[in-house]
């Protein structure tokens, strides 16, 4: 009885993967037609695009230019991250500190990333400080929020069985306490991650000589749509990828608990058998 | 021996518990029952050293004491296991030693095939089985329990209290524990203590000298209307006799 229902969850998994292919099988039967009307300057169609993307792959460019924009969006966010964790661990702990630091934040979150670029690119020229600043301001304020909301919300009455069970402070920090923390700054690491790269192809964009935001760039002045297309197309494929490759496995590994899985098979005929001979006797 | 003498605690203005002095002793199961806002639960946090009593004195000893909430309080990114082995960790206790015992506590819950679930994948009366776990893991003598099963169906109730019963026949464990159900605190407590509402005094003290395994369906309801026949446990449940049911004039 447990194989149907593992095998009628997988064909109901299989029935949405089918949906969701048919879904970009559409569109890119919508954007075919759509480049049978329009110039190809102005839309070119998917198989030119693709081609592009395949010549451009074979000259070795798309690889290392991929790895330029990784290292753009993870190294500002990886600069924001630890002190914006830091702050918002220190500004949940102490009021003070919030009060002192939640306005700054808020100041910074208000900015917008493309106000960060003209002062990056007046501070750091072109090159790639630009996008790894831009990325990190952008982005700090997400994880200074998460760290702060994850550090106030621990739960107290987890506090209290800890103190009756005579848990000691170490036990806390690496059983409480850190696992609450990782659970909040989780979500928050996927959704800044999320805007690093796209703060860093807007800043390459504008100020760097590299990375894909820079290639789009050049093909925008050649008027070159359909390589435009393709290194919008890495982009993508980009994201997915890290997504898909890195973070969803590696949620898998530090949060088991989150995974969902079905209810536990309780014995309820077998309970209620019990209570109710009980009853009769 | 848990020792309670002459305690009284305030919140406030407000006195929630005057002059409270009773005693569990050894293997001796305690019920507080009372209605709300009689101070039950505040009696056992200062049992548990949550609160200290604004006068009088508590003396626990006992060499481990034990809780169980009214909720199962769970470490949500642990599993079964490890929930049940946590008191064992903070003691320091090896690894694998803990995991034996937490392994053999889990089959004699019935959590065996639960032994790797998270605390979300468990239905309710699975996950205070856990918490009973936990308790029973770090080889306890008394035991503190608040309500423990009052958030469970009537038959997964039972069932727990039945458990309960065979574990402490077993490991003979003290326990004081808290029910605003009569029923359950003649059917697990050797001696009933009732308590009147704002404030909590002690208003009916009875030791009952039917064992556990003979208080069957009858012996409850008997006991239990016999209690709501007591003058001081009727104005403390506020129950009127007229119909000898609860009556609230506002509503």
């Amino acid at each position: 009885m447990k194989g149907k229902a593992n095998n009628g969850e997988r064909n109901t998994a299989w029935y949405a993967r089918c949906a969701g292919l048919a879904g970009i099988a559409l569109l890119l039967v919508l954007w075919h037609l759509a480049s049978l009307v329009y110039n190809p300057v102005v839309l070119p169609s998917p198989w030119a695009t693709v081609s592009v993307l395949v010549t451009l792959t074979i000259e070795g460019q798309v690889i290392p230019t991929a790895l330029i924009t990784t290292a753009h969006a993870l190294g500002g966010f990886g600069l924001a991250a630890l002190p914006g964790s830091m702050l918002g661990i220190a500004a949940g702990i102490n009021l003070w500190v919030r009060r002192l630091v939640w306005p700054v934040v808020t100041i910074f979150q208000g900015i917008p990333p493309i106000a960060w670029i003209v002062l990056a690119l007046l501070w750091f020229g072109m090159g790639g400080g630009t996008p790894v600043f831009t990325v990190a301001v952008a982005t700090l304020p997400i994880v200074f929020v998460g760290a702060l909301e994850g550090t106030r919300t621990v739960d107290h009455t987890l506090l209290e069985m800890a103190y009756v069970f005579r848990i000691p402070r170490r036990m806390l920090i690496s059983d409480i306490y850190l696992p609450h923390l990782l659970s909040y700054l989780f979500p928050v690491i996927i959704a800044g991650l999320g805007i690093a790269w796209k703060v860093a192809l807007m800043a390459e964009l504008l100020a760097a000589n590299n990375g894909i935001g820079a290639r789009l760039a050049v093909a925008r002045i050649n008027l070159d749509t359909a390589a435009a297309m393709a290194w919008i197309a890495v982009a993508v494929l980009l994201m997915f990828t890290f997504e898909y490759v890195v973070l969803h496995p590696l949620k898998r590994w530090l949060e088991p608990w989150r995974q969902p899985a079905p209810l536990m098979d309780m014995p309820v005929n077998r309970m209620n058998h019990v209570v109710r001979s009980e009853l009769v006797r | 021996m848990l020792t309670f003498s002459n305690i009284c605690h305030w919140y406030g203005a407000t006195v929630v518990v005057d002059q409270i002095s009773f005693q569990v002793k050894p293997g001796q199961v305690v019920a507080l029952t009372g209605p709300s806002g009689s101070g039950k639960t505040t009696l056992l946090h200062i049992a548990a050293q949550l609160i200290t009593p604004a006068q009088g004195t508590v003396e626990n000893q006992f060499r481990q004491t034990a809780y169980i909430f009214q909720e199962p309080r769970l470490l949500p990114w642990r599993t079964t296991i490890d929930n049940i082995a946590l008191g064992l960790k903070a003691r320091r206790v090896s690894r694998t030693v803990r995991q034996q015992i937490a392994w053999n506590l889990a089959e004699r819950l019935g959590l065996g095939a639960a032994h790797a679930h998270y605390p979300h994948q468990l239905s309710g009366g699975m996950r205070q089985r856990v918490a009973l776990g936990r308790a029973l893991a770090i080889n306890a003598d008394l035991l503190l329990m608040d309500e423990p099963f009052s958030a469970l169906d009537v038959g997964r109730r039972r069932e727990l209290q039945d458990l309960l019963l065979r574990l402490l026949a077993e490991y003979g464990l003290a326990v004081l524990f808290v029910s605003h159900d009569l029923a359950e605190a003649v059917r697990l407590g050797d001696e009933l203590l009732v308590l009147s509402s704002a404030p909590g005094r002690i208003v009916y003290r009875w030791q009952q000298d039917c064992p556990p395994h003979a208080r069957d369906e009858q012996y409850i309801y008997a006991a239990v209307a016999a209690l709501l026949q007591t003058p001081a446990v009727i104005s403390s449940f506020g129950v009127h006799n007229d119909h000898g049911v609860a009556h609230s004039p506002k509503r």
